[in-house]
């Protein structure tokens, strides 16, 4: 049984542990169950923004009806964000398919994600660690296409929906 | 110089904003740079599309093709990489014919040749998607062009009759 003096202990020290105190040290704790950032809306992202108001100024011009730039904005977010999918699936996948499939054993000390959305990149020998195996390959595989389905569907009626916003506008 | 920007020396500065726009162009490292060039410049070449909405889809096509071909790229190098193994263990054994070594190639790497078909087809599922949309935004201005032509010339032949009336 646990002595009273080793309770107060524990406790004492647990006090102590709270986590991070210093921004630098939470902002890497905030970033720990993080793996590529894609389940997270482009929104998240500060430079998208500009790059989506880009997009929606070239699809409608200066001068759009509430309803295009409504459609035209949800048809620039889904187009970048199958953008950002599209360069993180190259990332983790492609270098393992073009050299011939010759898959390297999953080290987890060196797991940590190899696609940042700031587009700085690991390097391609802890991209090809990540993948690993034929039944890792084949996860991230399933998860990209999911990502990238969602978001191909999201574009498709939002393309629609600006293409009828034209015509009646 | 890297794939992009060779990339921008083959397209016109009009497309390659516009690709620009649409979010960075990626390629894997390790691709073949100048071969995805030349087939992007192939592409845009042979449809020029005026609208921004279709070259939204034909960026789709042209990277949904190129994931395409390189997974069968790699399925062709994995199979012909085993069989040279094969060959280089036992070079003198009298089944080291073409057929034979591609065979035992095969059966010995099933479950990756099998994850490359996968992502074969489901990259063949959103690039049939893509052309279907294309088809359908296509038809439906065939049709808006059809309906604006009927509109006008009926107007005409109604003006003509109204005008041979007065005369």
């Amino acid at each position: 049984m646990t002595s009273p003096r080793k309770i107060e202990a524990n406790r004492r020290n647990a006090r102590a542990s709270t986590g991070p105190k210093t921004k630098e040290g939470k902002a890497r704790s905030a970033r720990n169950a993080r793996r590529h950032g894609l389940a997270a809306s482009i929104l998240s992202e500060p430079q998208a923004a500009e790059g989506i108001a880009t997009l929606t100024r070239a699809l409608v011009g200066e001068n759009p009806t509430a309803q295009q730039h409504g459609a035209a904005t949800r048809v620039a977010e889904a187009q970048l964000d199958i953008a950002r999918i599209r360069q993180a699936r190259n990332t983790f996948i492609s270098p393992v398919v073009l050299d011939g499939v010759r898959f390297v054993s999953l080290e987890k000390t060196e797991r940590r994600p190899a696609w940042q959305p700031d587009g700085r990149q690991d390097t391609f020998t802890t991209t090809q660690k990540l993948v690993g195996s034929v039944a890792a390959l084949a996860k991230t595989s399933k998860a990209f296409d999911r990502y990238e389905r969602r978001a191909l569907s999201r574009r498709k009626f939002a393309i629609r929906n600006l293409d009828a916003a034209k015509e009646s506008g | 110089m890297n794939w992009l920007d060779k990339l921008r020396q083959v397209l016109a500065p009009e497309d390659m904003r516009m690709f620009d726009l649409l979010g960075p162009p990626s390629l894997a490292s390790g691709a073949d740079g100048e071969r995805y060039c030349r087939f992007v410049e192939a592409i845009v070449r042979s449809v020029s599309p005026d609208d921004l909405g279709d070259l939204i889809y034909l960026r789709d096509l042209i990277e949904l093709e190129w994931d395409i071909m390189q997974y069968r790229s790699a399925k062709v190098t994995l199979i012909s990489d085993q069989a040279n193994k094969f060959w280089n263990v036992d070079p003198d054994s009298s089944t080291n014919d073409a057929a034979t070594l591609s065979a035992r190639a095969i059966t010995n790497n099933v479950p990756k040749l099998r994850q490359l078909d996968l992502m074969i087809e489901s990259s063949e599922i959103r690039r049939d998607r893509a052309y279907r949309e294309l088809e359908r935004r296509r038809a439906h201005l065939a049709k808006r062009l059809r309906d604006a032509v009927d509109r006008h010339s009926g107007a005409e032949i109604a003006n003509d009759q109204h005008m041979h009336r007065a005369a």
